[in-house]
């Protein structure tokens, strides 16, 4: 746990071809949504693309690719594989 | 099948994700077979669709996509309402084979809800390709419920999914055993704790399985269901007591932790049932590569761009054919009438009302066709959610939502659906900003007003005329976003949380089907709307009968008959029938009110048979021109209605109507939808009062600019 806690980044900070596990979602209607839509704790997710202007990416998620937007991705805490 | 079993109807509701091809599933199964009864889209209430199937009557009802039964958007309640109080007999879960994990998560909501389901794996043929195998007979078991792969684009399975669905409902079949989603052990205690406390409260009214449900949905703080519980405090408190124990316990709260168990569950059960090959299949590599153009940070804008002008071009150079085919034989039609029938009032009702103002309108369906066409190919391979990607953050910067190009680019088709296209919007106010600008979108009623005038008085520079259109209407669409987002509507950024989906072939038969509806859309409001509104117009320009004239033409006209033949007298006698009749037209009963509000539109110079058709196109955009084609079907009988108009304007009064009749008023039809989406009469009063001001001031604008320049 302690070693986890120092390496946690948030979504947004992953780099391109980067994957990660998540460690935690923020508790709000947002993070709810996302959880619904995969991004639960444990689950796997990575970089795929990003938008000619930065914002959103495109991350995979459980198979499928997910569009969200980087101030959204916050929400979520990575640890990285 | 016993006797009862067989007259009542059974209700078949259809539940899946977006893009799980669950529209695909209702058109085929609805089209394949004769329909009973036909129930157009109403409010926010699902599509619905009686077919016939061994002999029993099935009600198809088509639940609008989603992710969850959580209820956080409109479309989430909506399905979550209809599965729980309408109950219908059976529930069909669409699943995208090649997607399982994120479409299961919704199956795990429909397990614990309890409903008879048929689970349908859709796509399997996608699915195979991609190196997935399924060991369906190990889902049934795991799920509760038959399981049946279904391709929707050919309509394999299909057949044995309403054969699963007659046999689920029949009572003689036995009951699948149930099974439950399982949490960890402290959520499960959590649960068992609050299933207690309503069993007492409820007592021999609710099956495990009900109460269950309802403990969970607490737990998971669902509000709507708390708000129906109010009346049993204890019940509240205590829910309000494990949630927070939960949390200060687990660092996580409940709603994060049953998603995570439900994930779980769904991870679980794969394991088992599910075997992916290790190699990146062909396909998959395909998309990919595709994706690398479509969305490059460089390209991926410009090729957009460059799409929607090629629609546009082909939608107008294309159409033209058929157009010119169209024209002559409506002409030809007026002539053979003509020749025909005995001059009479119902002749001159036939033509210069019903095929004027229907024929004027109609031969713009071809056009309306192809852009059908484009909007569906689109949608249909995915390209459009990812213009939404492309597009997200400079839509952010117009207070939109990248989610907003979606009812933005429909609402070039028409606008209503559009609006409700709106729905995919995750927060309210993203949601009105989309309901408000759309109707500025030129949609493929307003096209014919603007291909009349631009072929009218901008005969060389027709096309872009129009593409000018269509570049002011999502300019004033962004420009007003920008304006409500800033003032009326201001509030905290809203989320953006999209799926890509997989590229998809288009199915021929899935683009034919959008076009014919839209089609036979266009004709019926021809056939109803446009029909009834030419003889409406025919009969107040034709009333009252008795004029009384400024001064007795019909016996200058004969006073001149007798003088000697010249020229002088053929131009004196041209003058005099003009002028009668123009005096005739403005005495009638549609000069009169044509006149009276005339004065509004006096500061642009437009006359009162354009205050009339901008009248008419209140019910409907088509009007306009069907208004047009009636009002001038008199007076130049041999030529057309575009040259009949050329010189009734300068070109800058000729653009001021034509910015005018794209951005005044949205119709009824749209009206209705605003009220729907943005959910009160002070929304649709905004947008009217702002639509017509702009388009006003902006019409007067270009009209002295005019002045000044030309």
């Amino acid at each position: 746990m302690q070693n986890s806690q120092m390496e946690a980044v948030t979504l947004a900070d992953l780099g391109p071809g980067q994957s990660g596990c998540v460690v935690k979602v923020a508790d709000d209607a947002l993070g709810h949504n996302l959880a619904a839509m995969g991004l639960v704790r444990g689950a796997t997710v990575s970089l795929n693309r990003t938008a000619p202007m930065g914002n959103p990416r495109i991350y995979a998620i459980k198979g499928y690719q997910l569009s969200l937007r980087n101030e959204d991705a916050r929400k979520v805490l990575l640890r990285l594989s | 099948m016993t006797h009862d079993v067989k007259i009542k109807t059974l209700t078949v509701a259809l539940t899946g994700n977006p893009n799980s091809g669950k529209t695909t599933i209702f058109n085929k199964l609805a089209n394949a077979r004769e329909s009973v009864g036909n129930y157009p889209r109403v409010t926010i209430a699902p599509r619905e669709r009686v077919i016939e199937h061994r002999g029993r009557q099935i009600m198809l009802v088509d639940l609008p996509g989603i992710y969850s039964l959580s209820a956080r958007t409109p479309e989430e309640q909506a399905g979550r309402d209809y599965i729980h109080f309408k109950r219908p007999d059976v529930v069909i879960n669409i699943l995208d084979s090649g997607n399982l994990d994120r479409s299961l998560f919704l199956t795990t909501q429909l397990i614990e809800m309890g409903c008879p389901r048929i689970h349908a794996l859709n796509m399997f043929d996608e699915a195979r390709r991609k190196g997935i195998s399924i060991d369906t007979t190990a889902l049934v078991s795991m799920l509760g419920g038959p399981v049946i792969e279904t391709v929707a684009t050919t309509g394999e399975g299909l057949e044995r999914l309403l054969d699963a669905a007659l046999e689920i409902a029949n009572p003689a079949t036995p009951p699948h055993p149930s099974v439950s989603v399982g949490y960890d052990a402290h959520l499960e205690a959590a649960i068992e704790r609050v299933r207690a406390q309503i069993t007492e409260l409820h007592p021999q009214e609710m099956s495990a399985q009900q109460s269950r449900w309802l403990a969970i949905k607490l737990l998971e703080g669902d509000d709507e269901i708390l708000t129906r519980e109010g009346e049993h405090k204890e019940l509240i408190e205590q829910v309000g007591t494990e949630r927070a124990t939960f949390k200060q316990h687990h660092d996580e709260s409940c709603e994060l932790a049953f998603a995570a168990g439900r994930y779980g569950f769904i991870h679980g059960l794969l394991m088992e049932a599910r075997t992916v090959s290790a190699e990146i299949p062909d396909e998959a590599m395909l998309h990919t590569r595709v994706d690398d153009i479509l969305l490059h940070r460089w390209l991926g804008l410009p090729i957009l761009l460059s799409l929607m002008w090629v629609m546009f071009e082909t939608t107008f150079t294309l159409g033209a054919y058929p157009t010119d085919i169209i024209k002559s034989g409506v002409d030809a039609l007026s002539g053979f009438l003509g020749s025909i029938l005995p001059d009479s009032m119902i002749k001159d009702l036939l033509l210069n009302g019903v095929l004027a103002g229907v024929g004027g309108t109609i031969v713009f369906l071809p056009n309306v066709v192809i852009l059908f066409f484009f909007l569906a190919l689109f949608s249909e391979t995915g390209y459009i959610a990812r213009g939404a990607f492309l597009l997200d953050r400079l839509m952010h910067l117009f207070g939109l939502h990248g989610k907003a190009l979606i009812p933005l680019i429909m609402g070039y088709g028409c606008n209503a659906p559009a609006i409700m296209a709106t729905r995919t919007i995750e927060g309210r106010r993203s949601r009105i900003i989309t309901s408000l600008v759309t109707p500025f979108m030129c949609c493929s009623a307003r096209l014919p007003v603007m291909m009349l005038f631009a072929g009218a008085f901008f005969s060389a520079h027709a096309g872009s005329m129009v593409f000018a259109m269509y570049l002011l209407s999502i300019v004033t669409a962004l420009g007003s976003a920008i304006l409500f987002s800033k003032t009326v509507l201001r509030s905290m950024p809203e989320p953006f949380v999209m799926e890509l989906p997989p590229y998809r072939l288009p199915s021929i038969r899935a683009v034919l089907f959008h076009m014919w509806e839209n089609a036979a859309g266009f004709l019926q409001k021809v056939g109803s709307v446009i029909l009834v509104g030419s003889i409406v117009i025919w009969f107040l320009q034709e009333f009252p009968r008795e004029i009384t004239f400024s001064q007795n033409y019909d016996a200058a006209l004969t006073e001149l008959a007798s003088q000697p033949a010249s020229d002088e007298r053929v131009s004196e006698e041209e003058r005099l029938t003009a002028e009668r009749d123009r005096e005739k037209l403005e005495k009638s009963y549609l000069g009169r009110i044509g006149m009276a509000v005339a004065p509004v539109f006096e500061p642009m110079g437009f006359g009162w048979k354009d205050t009339v058709a901008i009248l008419t196109g209140v019910v409907a955009k088509e009007a306009v021109v069907a208004s047009y084609a009636v009002l001038y079907a008199q007076s130049k009988e041999s030529e057309g209605l575009m040259s009949a108009i050329s010189g009734t304007m300068n070109p800058a009064q000729a653009f001021a109507f034509m910015v005018f009749a794209l951005l005044y008023l949205p119709c009824l039809a749209t009206i209705g939808a605003i009220r729907r989406e943005a959910g009160s009469w002070k929304w649709v009063g905004f947008s009217v009062a702002y639509s017509l001001g702009l388009a006003w001031t902006l019409a007067l604008i270009i009209v002295n600019l005019g002045r000044v320049l030309l």
